[in-house]
């Protein structure tokens, strides 16, 4: 559970303030939660809002679960291997390396890069290798922000596994432009829109007020 | 509304051992910031190392070498090269730490994205990095002198690492305060890099503040880094007491500044943490 205690979040838009969250008051059930909004609706934010990675500018967000950082994002470092970067991650979340190690390796399907520096890497090696470390300390819920950016179909296809092998012990709060991958992961909705979080119940009226406020975003930019 | 699947809250454990459990924390993560910033901080070539160990002695050669020419005695003892490294050493600590905790924060903004790690974490895992480092230079300093058979003991070793400490203390603090600056006045670290320069020709690396007319001396009076230079000399040199040295304001200022860089973390934390 995550609870939104009058929460304000904004920033500065060249001159003017782009309200994300405007005295917020809710509360996040634990369970799968698709965060829908248009490009620019501050969804990303919302994301590290709930990590606990950005402040709000006000007000005060309780987590009463253990959150993961925001998946997708790497927090990688270049001139260090994938096995160190994992060995920073397991250390700061008090994992012993030597369980996680092979599973992230495999996992990540790296090879020998896995002991090379991670600037040497392609795009896809780096996001899976985010998406394996995340992958390998266990959270009460995920964030996650566009996970389909990452890696090929088959990939993807592992990535649903792991999740439905997590699915019994965690939840997901995600990002996704995809309507399809929301609907794999995603029994419920928000609507990030006009610095409010409308929450719905079933994920279909979500995707009807998402697509309802899409499409009156669009006319008022026409 | 809907409701979510009910969590049963934990109850919550006695104050020491929640304490217990946030000290343990605390540590955890120090460390691990403090083993990868060992990796990162020298890059992957040994000359990151090496140059953090010679850059004393450069530097000290090249004043030493300078003032050789001079033809003065040294003011204190007699050799300029152990005169100019009594005050390069120390300012070397205090540079070292107010300039690598400037980049604490903005230089490890992906890191503070994992949610256990916090400003102060990067902080103190840097400020110890920096301490390791300077404990180990002056190490084999120490045994390269002695090896070469220079007396480098110093008067009074325990009164040399509480001068060294203050400094540190001193660094410390000023380093915090330029972290947290750092993350809201852009061009602060070039602000700071005209300071540092300013403070090294002025905090009587190379003179004892004694030799200045008065005028200069009430000014300088005010840097702590002279206090803790002079500090320093009065511990190495035998029967160098010095008239300017003020141990008090040295202390008061370190631990001043320290507190005024907690608070501006705390007060500005909101601030901090927007700036992506």
């Amino acid at each position: 559970m995550i609870r939104f205690q009058n929460v304000s979040k904004s920033y500065r838009a060249g001159t003017s303030r782009k309200h994300i969250l405007r005295d917020v008051n809710l509360t996040l059930p634990w369970r799968n939660v698709a965060i829908l909004g248009v490009n620019g609706a501050g969804k990303s934010t919302l994301i590290r809002l709930l990590a606990g990675a950005e402040l709000p500018d006000e007000g005060e967000i309780r987590r009463d679960v253990n959150v993961s950082w925001p998946l997708g994002f790497a927090g990688l470092h270049g001139s260090l291997s994938g096995i160190e970067n994992l060995r920073f991650v397991c250390r700061i979340y008090n994992r012993p390396i030597d369980d996680v190690v092979d599973y992230v390796r495999d996992f990540a399907e790296l090879g020998r890069y896995f002991y090379m520096p991670v600037k040497t890497y392609s795009s896809g090696m780096k996001a899976r290798l985010a998406f394996a470390v995340s992958m390998a300390i266990d959270f009460d819920c995920y964030l996650i922000d566009e996970v389909t950016a990452v890696g090929d179909a088959r990939f993807q296809e592992r990535c649903a596994t792991e999740f439905a092998r997590k699915r019994e012990n965690s939840r997901i709060i995600m990002v996704s432009h995809s309507e399809s991958t929301v609907r794999q992961y995603c029994d419920m909705g928000g609507v990030l829109v006009d610095g409010r979080l409308d929450l719905y119940d079933d994920l279909d009226s979500a995707i009807l007020a998402y697509e309802q406020a899409a499409k009156t975003t669009q006319e008022l930019a026409e | 509304m809907p409701n979510g699947i009910a969590f049963k809250k934990p109850p919550r454990a006695p104050y020491a051992e929640r304490f217990a459990n946030a000290m343990a924390l605390q540590h955890r993560i120090i460390i691990a910031l403090f083993l990868r910033e060992t990796r990162t901080r020298f890059g992957d070539t040994l000359l990151g190392y090496g140059w953090t160990l010679l850059e004393p002695i450069v530097n000290v050669l090249i004043w030493a070498i300078l003032f050789q020419s001079a033809e003065k005695e040294p003011p204190l003892g007699d050799s300029k090269f152990l005169f100019v490294a009594t005050g390069f050493f120390p300012f070397f600590l205090f540079r070292h730490l107010s300039n690598q905790l400037l980049n604490s924060i903005t230089a490890n903004r992906s890191l503070l994205q994992f949610p256990v790690v916090h400003n102060l974490d990067v902080i103190m895992a840097r400020a110890l990095l920096e301490v390791v480092t300077f404990v180990a230079v002056l190490f084999i300093y120490f045994m390269v002198f002695y090896a070469f058979g220079l007396s480098v003991w110093p008067a009074s070793p325990l009164s040399l690492m509480m001068a060294l400490t203050a400094i540190g203390l001193v660094g410390f603090g000023v380093g915090m305060i330029n972290a947290v600056f750092a993350c809201i006045v852009h061009s602060w670290s070039r602000f700071f890099a005209w300071y540092l320069r300013a403070s090294y020709i002025a905090s009587g690396v190379f003179f004892l503040p004694e030799q200045l007319p008065q005028w200069i001396q009430d000014i300088l009076w005010y840097l702590p880094i002279t206090h803790g230079i002079e500090w320093c000399r009065q511990a190495f040199y035998d029967g160098y007491e010095s008239k300017f040295l003020s141990i008090q304001y040295l202390v008061a200022s370190g631990a001043f500044m320290t507190f005024i860089g907690l608070a501006l973390e705390r007060l500005l934390r909101r601030k901090i943490s927007v700036e992506i």
